[in-house]
């Protein structure tokens, strides 16, 4: 009796996720480097904001798609170069997975690409510096429901990002420190169901 | 008539206004440039190291108390060089092509991304 309870519910919350199918997200989010490169070493932690939608394909597989903003300053010079003010820019689309852990709480996980580049402006040219390239990206989110109808949540959500600048360098060591940098982004949003 | 002396006043201010007359160096996007080596100076720790290019500076570093310095930033589309503020006696560069201003000021480099200097000796 007890199975067929939790088999109900179960079935009852992805139905309401169904019915829902569409989100609209507004975000706050940090970027750091991790590990030993460019970012992590060269610059401070990107602080911006981000907008994001959803939608639910199958059941609880769907496609997500994310715009990200970030500012920062320049820590050290002798790694990021005499640049100033560098801003992140993210567009990401990803595959997710919806598991609905309780009535209030469901927990996402996401898996997908990312085009990021960051700009810099410059004391000594108009159009500053530009670089960035591919990553590949993973993530999880959770998210804590507002209202009785489960149409307003709150989102925390930690990703990892890997990527793949354009940029080369004739050194095996430091041509993965400048074009392989690893960047963990804290998301913190709010979740409308339309 | 009118109209035409109009347009050739109009093409020659665009022709001052052309930029061809004057190449400067830009950066170019999504390259970076690296140096790293040793500087052997009565005054070490006051050395400052700046990787120039045409107007821009490129970077700017102190060397650490043994000498090593490492040096990294946007790689542009001119030519780079290394100053270090004072005279430079002689130099031994990894990479062929590098060579020493004709007022011994600066390393100029030749182009490449990567430069590692076993020891620059400046003059006392």
């Amino acid at each position: 009796m007890k199975k067929y309870v939790i088999l109900f519910m179960l079935l009852s919350q992805s139905a309401d996720a169904q019915k829902n199918n569409f989100s609209f997200e507004l975000q706050g989010i940090t970027y750091s480097g991790l590990g030993t490169n460019f970012i992590s070493e060269g610059l401070g932690t990107f602080t911006g904001f981000g907008a994001g939608i959803t939608g639910i394909i199958y059941e609880n597989v769907g496609l997500g798609l994310e715009f990200h903003k970030g500012f920062t300053q320049v820590k050290d010079v002798s790694v990021f170069g005499d640049l100033k003010k560098p801003n992140l820019t993210t567009f990401e689309i990803s595959a997710l997975y919806r598991y609905p852990a309780t009535e209030k709480l469901q927990i996402e996980g996401n898996i997908g690409v990312a085009n990021m580049q960051i700009k810099s402006k410059s004391d000594y040219r108009i159009d500053g510096f530009s670089e960035g390239g591919t990553a590949f990206l993973l993530g999880v989110k959770a998210l804590y429901s507002l209202t009785r109808k489960n149409s307003l949540y709150i989102l925390a959500s930690p990703k990892l990002y890997f990527l793949s600048t354009g940029t080369s360098i004739d050194h095996p060591e430091f041509d993965k420190y400048y074009s392989k940098p690893t960047l963990l982004n804290f998301t913190l949003g709010l979740r409308l169901y339309l | 008539m009118k109209s035409l002396l109009l347009l050739s006043h109009v093409l020659s201010a665009l022709f001052l206004m052309s930029p061809t007359s004057c190449e400067q160096a830009e950066y170019s996007n999504n390259s970076r440039i690296f140096v790293e080596g040793k500087v052997i100076s009565p005054n070490t720790p006051e050395v400052q190291i700046k990787l120039i290019s045409d107007n821009i500076l490129i970077s700017e570093t102190k060397p650490l108390d043994n000498g090593t310095f490492k040096l990294g930033g946007p790689g542009t589309t001119a030519y780079k060089y290394l100053s270090f503020g004072q005279k430079i006696k002689s130099f031994n560069a990894v990479q062929p092509d590098c060579k020493l201003s004709y007022d011994s000021l600066n390393i100029i480099l030749p182009e490449k991304t990567y430069f590692r200097f076993t020891q620059i000796i400046l003059e006392p």
